[in-house]
């Protein structure tokens, strides 16, 4: 199968820079970019058992946020605390 | 199109992992879409990486490493990879938080999306530090998931 796909000239400028860098033309960086995109597991085919875990968990968005700050913040300290010692 | 720059805070990738139904995956379907211009850096893949592991997430079983690695690939795919900015900004109330803004400023994207406290008070006059930032960087702007939404139906 040949694809002809209208990329804008930054993208192209992009490509053929990340093309260079890899040793390859364009069109061969660009087909192996797809052909790993494409065999790849579906992200939300497998973020989907965590994301069961959290509605099964009852939580509402706003529960999550405050979770996920407290984390956040709690994991900042914890690395700081470290880096101090 | 234009796009709209943006950051994003490290919590909005996690939200995106855990809740297809809120708000940050909304705004994630944005950067998919082409809508926005998304920048991540080293430092902030770091935190994207550590995160899941911390104790008060571990009641999340199936937030494993490999779900994390393979959403960062994606997250590659989609956003631009900077370097970590040099520190002009500073703030003591959360020094982390200050990665965040200082990467706004030097990729010029000027625009944090976060649920975090102390990053969404930098847009209140009464905070002395984000006075001081939009001061100097008036374009400057954190907003939360849904306030990123709505800048799409305005446009």
């Amino acid at each position: 199968m040949v694809l002809s796909i209208p990329i804008s000239p930054d993208i192209e400028a992009k490509l053929k820079i990340k093309a260079a860098s890899a040793g390859v033309d364009i069109e061969t960086f660009a087909a192996k970019t797809l052909e790993r995109v494409a065999s790849r597991p579906a992200l939300d085919e497998l973020l989907a058992p965590l994301r069961a875990e959290f509605e099964s968990s009852g939580m509402s968005e706003n529960e999550l946020v405050d979770l996920l700050e407290s984390a956040k913040h709690e994991m900042r300290a914890e690395q700081r605390a470290r880096q101090s010692s | 199109m234009s796009t709209t720059p943006v950051i994003f805070d490290c919590n909005v990738y996690l939200q995106i992992m855990l809740n297809r139904r809120g708000a940050a995956y909304a705004c994630w379907e944005k950067v998919l879409a082409g809508k926005a211009d998304l920048f991540v850096t080293p430092t902030i893949l770091t935190e994207i990486r550590r995160l899941p592991d911390h104790k008060k997430l571990r009641r999340f079983g199936n937030f494993t490493h490999e779900r994390v690695e393979r959403f960062i690939e994606e997250l590659l795919d989609a956003a631009t990879l900077a370097a970590d900015p040099p520190p002009i900004f500073s703030y003591s109330r959360d020094p982390d938080d200050a990665h965040y803004v200082n990467l706004a400023i030097s990729t010029n994207a000027q625009l944090v999306v976060s649920n975090d406290k102390d990053l969404l008070d930098l847009m209140d006059d009464a905070n002395v530090d984000g006075k001081m930032l939009r001061g100097a960087h008036p374009a400057f702007r954190v907003v939360t998931p849904p306030e990123f939404l709505k800048s799409f139906e305005a446009a």
